[in-house]
């Protein structure tokens, strides 16, 4: 059989070394951020700005080593909260957006309170729910999970509805029942989109949690950054905000992470592959 | 399977010109079955919508194919010729009329049967072996038992070294062999195939045609091939359908003897030029061509 018009696309192994790669990857970030930074401290300095207005970023780091027991205790409160808002918005969210695939009864009696719940500021329920739940864990956890449940739903009923629909037919003729074909085609299928949303999700997640601590907490980052910046103490503040940044990055990269193992032959993973 | 209790004398009732070239092409099958066919469209007409608006897309459609039988189905794009296979699978159910296969009326979706689609539709979130072995596992059949056949076809195109490969490294026409491959791992009598290489280029396409031809000496299906080609109906089939478009109906039943296994020279051979030249003709007094 002659293939020589049909070789097979294979992929292209990276000539680079690492850190070549790395700086390829990285380097423009650190670049600008070393730029800013460095405008940042210059910028303070020669306008006097006052230290309780804005800290330059060496205080802001010194701060940082001094206090980082402080912001190290409640790392791990808020941590919680955000993965386990996360996770329920995962857990309910897919089911929810099978189901309102499934039956477009379901879709328009969901689809108006869910756009409503998204419409309301998380801010102004946050209270709500410490009067209903106390000032524990579990109303971070659904103020969490109401921010991060809505792009996750869009993503997973777009993903599911975009089967073409040849291969719907391609499923029943080959017998597949609807739970079968909903299984093995639109479920699969639709997980990029399902990707889609949790990286949304989880950034969401971290603006979901750190909300509810402000409203009503006594642990957390958000606590922390209430009762710093009612103490003036800014550079506190700059640097749980440094904190919480870096969680929610170090997040999205594991999100990013598990996408990668789990649909490397969706065209979103491989043309990263070839070096873009 | 129960056998088909059609006599020849009910036969008559379908339309006259049916052949009986499954005698040639399929020795060991004939004589099991005899002349027996395996699908039979009797009157077979399908309309979408309602009153102006409504489309009449296959009007009074009647045809019998036999075990073993290559049809093609040849008509311009966009006629109908892709209803009539849906129809014949039961994915859509027909107006008026009525579908038999192997002796049973066509009610609801018809599963003992492989389709190949003009997209390959492969599943690119699973390997090729996979995207074989989708077909007995939506079944709900145990995948492992099909993997040897599976891996035989894939061999018969020359993809055994890709089984571990995502569809996204194949090419146009690797993906669609190997969907070609799982349209018969279960072994379906019957495999409908709508414009399979339509998409393909033509170098790729002549391949395809070599390779589909020796698929189906190999494996003995009924094949119904829905194409555009008139080249490529008459090179594969052993009998074609001429359709008429708007609605889709069969013009004329044309039977094809040229000795197998054909390979592409037949195609300049004054045999071969005369079937074209027929059915050219054909499209020309339709007004689907025209100078």
């Amino acid at each position: 059989m002659s293939q020589a018009a049909q070789q097979p696309v294979t992929e292209r192994k990276s000539w680079k070394p690492l850190a070549r790669a790395l700086l390829d990857r990285f380097g423009y970030g650190i670049g600008l951020t070393v730029v800013v930074l460095l405008m940042w401290e210059v910028g303070v300095k020669v306008g006097n700005v006052p230290r309780y207005l804005l800290p330059p970023p060496s205080v802001i780091a010194v701060t940082f080593v001094a206090d980082w027991h402080i912001i190290y205790l409640n790392i791990e409160p808020t941590l919680i909260a955000i993965l386990a808002g996360f996770a329920l918005s995962v857990v309910i969210g897919v089911p929810l957006a099978s189901l309102m695939v499934f039956s477009h009864l379901a879709e328009r009696i969901l689809y108006p309170p869910m756009v409503a719940s998204q419409a309301i500021p998380k801010v102004a329920i946050a209270p709500l729910f410490i009067v209903w739940m106390g000032y524990g864990i579990t109303p971070k956890v659904w103020i969490a999970f109401l921010i991060a449940f809505f792009p996750i739903v869009i993503d997973t009923v777009i993903g599911l509805r975009s089967v073409p629909p040849e291969m719907l037919q391609l499923g029943r003729s080959m017998g597949g029942g609807t739970l079968r074909v909903f299984v093995k085609l639109r479920l699969p299928h639709a997980l990029p989109n399902v990707f889609a949303g949790m990286k949304v999700a989880i950034t969401l997640a971290v603006v979901g949690a750190i909300t509810g601590e402000f409203v009503g907490s006594q642990s957390g980052l958000g606590f922390l950054l209430t009762s710093a910046s009612g103490q003036m103490d800014t550079a506190l503040v700059f640097a749980v905000l440094v904190t919480i940044s870096v969680i929610a990055m170090v997040l999205f990269a594991i999100i990013e992470g598990l996408e990668r193992l789990a649909i490397p032959w969706h065209a979103s993973m491989r043309s990263r592959k070839v070096g873009h | 399977m129960a056998r088909p209790e059609t006599t020849a004398g009910s036969e008559a009732a379908v339309v006259g010109k049916s052949t009986n070239s499954a005698v040639e092409t399929n020795g060991k099958r004939v004589a099991r079955d005899g002349d027996a066919p395996l699908i039979r469209f009797s009157n077979i007409s399908k309309f979408f919508g309602v009153g102006p608006a409504g489309v009449h897309a296959v009007d009074d459609v009647s045809f019998t194919a036999h075990r073993g039988e290559f049809v093609s189905i040849l008509g311009p794009s966009g006629c109908g010729k892709s209803t009539m296979m849906m129809l014949a699978s039961g994915l859509i159910p027909a107006s008026t009329g009525s579908i038999e296969i192997d002796g049973r009326r066509i009610v609801g979706p018809y599963t003992e049967l492989g389709i190949v689609f003009q997209q390959d539709l492969l599943m690119d979130w699973r390997r090729v072996l996979g995207n074989v072995l989708v077909q007995p596992e939506f079944r709900g059949m145990r995948a492992r038992d099909f993997e040897a056949r599976a891996i035989d076809l894939l061999k018969l195109v020359g993809l055994v070294s890709f089984v571990d490969k995502y569809p996204y490294e194949l090419s146009g026409g690797m993906r669609q062999r190997v969907s070609i491959c799982r349209a018969l791992v279960h072994d379906p009598e019957l495999l409908l195939m709508d414009e399979p290489f339509g998409a393909l280029d033509a170098l790729t396409r002549d391949q395809m045609n070599l390779d589909l031809q020796r698929i189906w000496q190999e494996n003995k299906k009924t094949v119904l091939f829905v194409t555009h080609s008139i080249a490529e109906a008459v090179f594969l089939a052993d009998r074609v359908f001429v359709m008429a478009p708007r609605p889709t109906r069969i013009l004329e039943d044309i039977r094809i003897d040229l000795p197998r296994p054909r390979d592409l020279d037949i195609r300049e051979t004054p045999e071969f030029c005369a079937y074209v030249h027929k059915i050219t003709h054909l499209f020309y007094q339709m007004g689907v061509l025209h100078s």
